[in-house]
């Protein structure tokens, strides 16, 4: 195959010309076929495959017959309808259209992603939005709001006898861990809740016994285990999440610009307000 | 309309030659980076177990159905939903998973016909051509519904529609699921299994060409390796006859088990007492059914199965979510035999005939999304048939055609009948000492598990006869509690005296304060089911009545207005020993915990509020979301 004809711009123009082509022949055939209502011979097989599947017999002539003139009904009920430009104004067949043609501009294919080269680059411009988050690992010691006449004396006490030795037996049993791995703020707040996320990211990271926080289960004193910063990764260390997200930028990018070029068509008429 | 369908082809052939052109000019020519090799991170492990949460039920676009649904999603997007991810629902806008990302997550494809749909669509294969294709993806309603029909109906029959019975297609499809579950498996993060849905419906009185009938849906899933072969409906509509091939297929070294589903809607057959056929239920049938159906999904999108009204009229709690009807249908279905509350009162007196108890089953929660990712929360839902139900006003929550009132208007009959009754639910918990394939499915097998509503609640219950009240203060209560008794699953030996429970639940702190926890005890006399419910322990410093075994309530409310609840009502968590008052040493029963959050406001009633429109007058405008315990048994002599 020579090389213009993988040009998109050819395949543009010679479908371009298909299109006024065929729309032409549709616009003349309409017009002069607007008031007749024809029933192929495929359409009457196609109305008997229909009543045989549902009725589990084949159609007399009579059935037929009905079929065809609720089609014929049908057909020119729709037609008279769209005379009247009924379905302009039914929200529901606006909504499906409008539906259909969304589909139509949304590629489902995912992109193909670039060369490493621009990838990396793309990945330079937007570092912040591949930060690994700051985390920390701790330990806690819980009390149950139900189990304490005054929750916050029973914190304090505890609090001035606890050590690294004893702390396991203080407190109330709680029903996940009393110890918990690296977390990042996010996900710790979707466990205990917001208040205690913010709490423990805001305390120094001194291994001593702190507190208490809140938290959507009842009062914690806690001690923060390790640390680990807010850090930028490495293209390497991030590129499975640099490829998920260029891929999602990348064809987010292209629906919105293929939306975009159909509402530039319009233009945009506001009525005055009384 | 006609224009609409050439200007529309015209737009795909160009769309399709641009996208062509793209890919062949866009060759990538660097070489592909190897993965690290960094030593792999330890498992964490907890021998105490952890509660994991997942979803074994959902639907892509392999599944017949949902791609008549328009759902484009593939098992790929279901494990990235499950991890976090953003994931595009098929009327066009984004979901995401509420909260944290899943423990553990199945894509279950309905056998029948799986991947056959997107063959059909597919105008490089010689399915495309078929009229049923023409059918099935042309603009005519009538054709898309006797298409679609026909499938269904087939399904039901088990008689292949031979044109479009594509084996090869259905075991390529099936073999790509596998290896898609493989690929997404990361032991301590994710757990994924191979897995699909056995789609049986009963033949009942239907002889036309419907899918029509009481459900009898299981999802088979696999341990680890799963056979390159499944066996669909199309193989046979009997269970039994899926029962057997599982255990070849075990022998052969491909463990799994089959999860009932939907019971509520299997016209009283999904726990009849009659085998398939309609004989006698004996041991061996018994020994095989519990055998592979170790547990049951008990409350997802179409319902809950645990009790109905009717069969529980002194369990004030027992109108949640119910759905009645027929698959595809408004023919109601029969209720005894379709609740798992009677089924295990019902499972005793078998045991006692027979001397195996069939339905000695535990319990989960799944989403059954067709959109490859569940709706579990009320306040961002998205029901699960793709865009059949993807609007408000398509799911009945608002009056349809953009109307303010509710005043002489009615949602469209699919809205009415069946979107509008459906619910935001549920998951699974399991209690495993590890996130593994293995120790999943082997928690599952011994029953640790556990349903919800959709809320992570989490619930512990353990039996014994050595339990003491200073135990629930103990640091190492739940280690104590498991040498000392067994945990949700398990079974107690008879004995003199009662057996007390150690039951102890904690809130979702995203969802609303817990309410109260309840244990239901369940036996059978004279081949009757029987039933008590006792509310064992209460928040906000209520104790049960002794005479009622009813909490006093505690008061907490919903303001419609915002759907905001009351700040300072209900308890973060619960703990109670709790000892049977009405022990009777010589009858078997079974004992499981019910879990209530106080009330928060239902999807229907945030539908409208967000789409600043009356809420629908018919529907409830809260619930109180919910946990439920597998039961633990009380064996007598």
């Amino acid at each position: 195959m020579t090389n213009w004809l993988r040009e998109p711009l050819v395949h543009f123009i010679i479908l371009g010309a298909g299109l006024f082509l065929v729309h032409g022949v549709w616009e003349n055939s309409v017009s002069k076929s607007d008031y007749t209502v024809e029933i192929s011979a495929a359409e009457i097989e196609r109305q008997a495959a229909i009543f045989a599947s549902e009725n589990q017999r084949q159609p007399t002539d009579e059935d037929i017959q009905g079929l065809l003139f609720s089609h014929v009904e049908e057909q020119v009920l729709m037609r008279e309808a769209q005379r009247l430009g009924l379905d302009e104004d039914d929200t529901i067949i606006r909504r499906r259209l409008a539906q259909k043609m969304r589909f139509m501009i949304e590629d489902s294919a995912p992109p193909t992603l670039p060369r490493e080269k621009e990838l990396r680059e793309w990945f330079e411009a937007r570092h912040d939005e591949f930060l690994v988050l700051e985390q920390r690992a701790f330990s806690h010691i819980y009390l149950s709001p139900g189990q304490h006449d005054d929750i916050e004396a029973d914190a304090q006490i505890i609090l001035t006898a606890v050590n690294d030795a004893n702390w396991k037996s203080q407190g109330d049993p709680f029903i996940e861990q009393s110890e918990y791995p690296l977390v990042d703020k996010i996900a710790l707040s979707r466990k205990f809740g917001r208040n205690f996320a913010q709490g423990l990211f805001a305390m120094p990271s001194n291994q001593s016994w702190q507190g208490p926080i809140e938290s959507s289960f009842g009062l914690h004193l806690v001690r923060i285990d390790e640390q680990t910063d807010q850090r930028a990764p490495s293209f390497e260390e991030a590129r499975p999440d640099i490829e998920k997200k260029w891929i999602d930028q990348t064809s987010r990018r292209a629906n919105h610009d293929r939306l975009e070029a159909l509402l530039k068509k319009y233009k945009v008429e506001v009525g005055d307000v009384q | 309309m006609k224009r609409f369908i050439l200007a529309s082809s015209i737009a795909a052939l160009m769309w399709g030659c641009a996208e062509k052109t793209a890919t062949e000019t866009d060759v990538q020519d660097e070489p592909e980076i190897t993965s690290q090799t960094d030593a792999e991170p330890a498992i964490p492990s907890n021998r105490d177990k952890t509660a994991y949460f997942g979803d074994l039920h959902i639907h892509t676009k392999n599944s017949f159905d949902a791609y008549i649904f328009n759902v484009r999603n593939t098992p790929d997007d279901v494990y990235r939903f499950a991890k976090g991810e953003t994931i595009r629902h098929p009327a066009g806008y984004d979901i995401s998973i509420w909260g944290d990302p899943l423990d553990f997550v199945a894509a279950t494809d309905h056998g029948a016909y799986m991947g056959i749909l997107p063959a059909m669509h597919d105008p490089d294969n010689p399915l495309s051509k078929l009229e049923i294709a023409k059918g099935m993806f042309g603009t005519d309603p009538e054709l898309v519904t006797a298409a679609f029909g026909k499938m269904g109906g087939s399904v039901r029959s088990g008689e292949p529609y031979d044109e479009i019975y594509d084996r090869g297609i259905i075991d390529a499809t099936w073999q790509n699921n596998i290896a898609t579950a493989d690929k997404h498996y990361e032991p301590g993060k994710l757990t994924t299994f191979s897995a699909y849905e056995y789609t049986a419906v009963t033949q009942g009185k239907q002889t036309d060409n419907s899918f029509i009938g009481g459900n009898l849906h299981r999802n088979v899933i696999f341990r680890g390796t799963a056979p390159d072969r499944l066996f669909a409906t199309l193989d046979s509509v009997n269970p039994e006859d899926l029962w057997d091939w599982m255990d070849v297929q075990r022998a052969a070294g491909n463990d799994s088990m089959a999860i009932p589903h939907n019971s509520n809607v299997s016209d009283g057959e999904m726990f009849d007492l009659t085998t398939f056929d309609g004989g006698s239920l004996t041991a061996e049938y018994a020994a095989q059914r519990i055998k592979n159906e170790p547990i049951v999904e008990m409350t997802q999108v179409k319902g809950t199965s645990e009790t109905h009204p009717a069969l529980s009229p002194n369990d004030e709690w027992a109108d949640f979510e119910i759905y009645e009807l027929l698959l595809s249908s408004t023919v109601k279905s029969k209720i005894n035999g379709s609740y798992v509350r009677e089924t295990l009162a019902r499972g005793l007196a078998v045991e006692a005939d027979t001397g195996v108890n069939p339905y000695k089953f535990g319990m989960i929660g799944a989403s059954d999304s067709h959109v490859a990712g569940g709706a579990f929360n009320e306040n961002d839902y998205w029901s699960k048939v793709g865009i059949l139900d993807a609007t408000p006003e398509a799911r009945g929550s608002i009056p349809p055609g953009g109307k303010k009132s509710w005043e002489g208007v009615e949602p469209d009959d699919p809205a009415k009948y069946w979107f509008s009754a459906w619910g935001a639910s549920g998951l699974a918990g399991v209690w495993a000492e590890e996130n593994t394939r293995e120790a999943i499915f082997d928690a599952m097998r011994r029953k640790e598990t556990y349903a919800t509503s959709g809320p992570r609640i989490q619930v512990r219950m353990f039996g014994g006869y050595g339990y003491d009240a200073a135990m629930l203060s103990d640091g190492d209560l739940v280690s104590k509690a498991y040498a000392g008794g067994v945990a949700m699953g398990g079974s107690l030996a008879s004995s003199e005296t009662a057996p007390s429970f150690i039951v102890w639940a904690a809130r979702d702190p995203r969802s609303a304060p817990l309410d109260r926890m309840q244990m239901v005890k369940v036996w059978q006399e004279g081949g009757q089911p029987k039933e008590m419910l006792y509310d064992i322990s209460c928040s906000d410093g209520g104790s049960p009545d002794p005479a009622t075994h009813r909490c006093p309530g505690n008061g907490a409310s919903v303001d419609l207005a915002d759907c905001s609840i009351s700040r300072d009502k209900g308890a973060p968590e619960l703990k109670t020993l709790w000892t049977d008052p009405d022990f009777d040493k010589d009858k078997s029963a079974s004992y499981y915990v019910r879990v209530l959050e106080n009330p928060t406001c239902r999807w229907s009633t945030w539908d409208a509020l967000k789409e600043n429109a009356p809420r629908n007058p018919d529907l409830k405008p809260t619930l109180q979301e919910r946990a439920y315990t597998s039961p633990i048994w009380y064996d007598a002599e």
